[in-house]
């Protein structure tokens, strides 16, 4: 029987008090601990997904709103641009890379995204199974999209309009899923991907601006011959490779010849995107394209680095709050596991003096009231723990969906090891007048009464 | 083995218990007798080392217990001196068993359950060497006292008041028990009290 293990039993021979002590500990700590995994995860999300998009240019409105939606998918659209101001810069030859994004219709809350190939690069996203969209309505979905909808390659459903709520399904037409990426930790994962033109078929008969100028010049849209060629070879070729994949001819050949149809008779005005991002845009092209969007009249060009800074200020006061909470239960806990051992050695004032008559020394006494508020607080540590990591997959869960960020409670931090001396301390602090008053006890005045 | 001599111990200017001196050889066992208030616990504490006196000497086992700092005090008291008092108290926490061995590895002696196991059998409550002490009764309370007093087989047993509180029978058994005890351990045995009950069984008796 060692000191160690008499502090362990005298804690367990009052399990509700200790327990109690125990819990607001945990409580506090787990606060602080939820906290910073989030911060982290939110952080690397917020990183991850942004640290490539140099610039985005979507309908005019809010700044932040337009960052959130069309980078980081956590907010409505602002609106819509027509298409035809992506096609305008594409003959720019300063601009390497960039990508359009149109969105408005969701299928069990996941999004649909219009986009090309190059957004899903810019994320790193790979195949799992399947294939690439090509073609209209076809469908490449992110890793938690079809693990949480059971969807799979051959798959088909009916989207709607609306990104939270489906205000009204596009039965009409079915998306089907070709190909399926593995996950990325990125907003892919939640996402619907199809090519742009999905969207214009979609919303056929939606008209909206036609007037954009480039280089001041103005110029009005009226027809995109090369996005005609473009769509049509690719539903070409991709009726080819179909064949050889041995599905329906007749079935395909039916639903592309009306999908041909629909797109060349979609009003060049009708063509919308969401808004366009671009990667590694840098220097003069940065400008040239900030202050062409900008002139325009529906339209903004926003650098998303500062946007992500406004916002991470605007949190800072509520972080700060909840971190105060988190420090203010922690002190009652520091309070609380001090009155515990303090009303515990008020009981064992007798134990305290039969353990110096057995030959325990004064510092072997006060030892042991201090380990009673380690191990107190280490346990209090481990519940915490326990309480911080199941509560962040909790709250994980609930944002993913309705953020469709990726957050989970299974990571630990090395910042959560500080916990555990902020623990410790707090344990040694709290039992330190517990202990001074054992080392002081008078024995023989303590045994005489 | 133990030698009192001019011991004083002031409780405050107006106060000063001036103590008789005496010798007791190893094995001995002695009563010392007084009425309530003269001095009788400060006398045992001051044996047992818990208070310093004003004045005197204390010899036990040919150390005088004055001049050991206050740590080798503490190990020599657990090693050496073991306490039966009036009313028995232990660490409620614990089991009968970890009384006992904390009771030895607080004196630095390792743990050893088979001489517990022995001197519970002896006292008659082995049954309970795993039991809580809030299951006992205050008869088994005091046996497991005694056994605490002995399971270091200390050169010294002080018993303060050991039956005071008991009737004339279990008053005889616990003193039989703590005689029998200290004979079989070769302990010098020293028991103050005021119960005249126990004046006519011992031979060596102190009058405070």
């Amino acid at each position: 029987m060692n000191v160690l293990r008499l502090s362990w039993k005298n804690i367990i021979s009052k399990p509700l008090p200790s327990l109690l002590s125990m819990l607001l500990l945990a409580v506090g700590l787990s606060t602080g601990i939820i906290l910073k995994l989030t911060e982290h995860q939110l952080t690397e999300n917020i990183n991850n997904t942004g640290k490539d998009i140099k610039l985005v240019i979507g309908a005019k409105g809010s700044r932040l709103q337009l960052v959130l939606s069309s980078v980081f998918q956590i907010d409505n659209p602002t609106g819509n641009i027509n298409y035809g101001f992506y096609s305008l810069l594409k003959r720019n030859k300063m601009i390497k890379e960039m990508i359009p994004v149109s969105m408005g219709d969701s299928y069990k809350r996941k999004r649909i995204v219009g986009t090309n190939h190059d957004y899903i690069r810019l994320f790193s996203g790979e195949l799992k199974e399947g294939v690439l969209f090509e073609k209209p309505l076809e469908a490449t979905i992110g890793s938690a999209v079809a693990s949480e909808l059971g969807l799979k390659v051959g798959a088909d459903f009916v989207g709607g309009h609306g990104m939270e709520e489906v205000l009204h399904s596009h039965d009409e037409y079915k998306y089907k899923v070709v190909g399926v990426l593995e996950r990325s930790g990125s907003v892919l994962d939640n996402l619907i991907l199809t090519p742009v033109q999905t969207v214009w078929i979609m919303h056929a008969g939606h008209g909206h601006d036609s007037e954009y100028t480039l280089g001041g010049a103005k110029e009005e849209i009226h027809d995109v011959p090369e996005l005609e060629e473009v769509l049509v070879d690719s539903l070409s070729q991709k009726h080819e490779v179909h064949n050889h994949e041995g599905h329906s001819h007749e079935h395909h050949e039916h639903a592309e010849v009306n999908l041909e149809e629909l797109l060349a008779n979609i009003d060049p005005k009708d063509r919308e995107i969401t808004a366009i991002l671009f990667p590694n845009l840098s220097g003069n092209a940065k400008i040239g394209v900030l202050n062409n969007a900008n002139n325009q009249p529906n339209m903004m060009a926003v650098d998303p680095a500062p946007e992500i800074a406004l916002l991470k200020n605007k949190l800072t006061p509520f972080v700060s709050i909840i971190i105060a909470i988190s420090w203010f239960i922690t002190i009652i806990a520091m309070f609380s596991v001090f009155i515990g051992l303090l009303s515990s050695l008020r009981g064992r004032k007798y134990e305290i003096a039969l353990m110096r008559v057995l030959g325990a020394s004064k510092s072997k006494v006060l030892v042991s009231i201090l380990f009673e508020g380690v191990i107190l607080s280490v346990l209090g540590y481990l519940l915490c723990l326990v309480l911080s990591h199941s509560g962040m997959e909790l709250i994980g869960n609930w944002m993913q969906n309705e953020y469709q960020y990726e957050f989970t409670g299974w990571i630990f931090l090395n910042s959560e090891l500080t916990y555990l001396l902020v623990a410790i301390v707090i344990g040694l602090v709290s039992a330190l007048i517990p202990a001074y008053k054992a080392y002081k006890t008078d024995i023989s005045e303590t045994l005489s009464k | 083995m133990v030698k009192v001599n001019g011991l004083t111990y002031n409780y405050s200017s107006e106060v000063q218990l001036k103590f008789p001196d005496f010798s007791l050889s190893k094995g001995e066992q002695a009563l010392i007798l007084g009425q309530s208030g003269c001095g009788k616990t400060t006398l045992l504490h001051l044996l047992s080392g818990l208070l310093k006196p004003n004045s005197g000497v204390i010899d036990v086992e040919n150390e005088n217990i004055l001049n050991m700092s206050a740590a080798r005090l503490d190990k020599f008291r657990g090693a050496n001196i073991g306490i039966v008092f009036q009313t028995p108290h232990f660490i409620e926490a614990l089991t009968v068993k970890e009384n006992l061995t904390l009771t030895q590895t607080l004196a630095g002696k390792s743990k050893n359950v088979a001489k517990i196991k022995s001197l519970l059998l002896d006292l008659g409550v082995e049954s309970k060497l795993n039991s809580k002490l809030n299951t006992l009764s205050v008869g088994e309370k005091q046996r497991v006292s005694i056994a605490r007093a002995l399971v270091n087989s200390p050169a010294l047993i002080l018993a303060d008041e050991p039956t005071s509180a008991l009737d004339d029978e279990n008053c005889n058994a616990v003193l039989k028990l703590v005689r029998e005890q200290a004979k079989k351990h070769n302990s010098t045995l020293l028991i103050v009290t005021h119960d005249n009950r126990l004046k006519d069984h011992f031979d060596k008796r102190i009058e405070l």
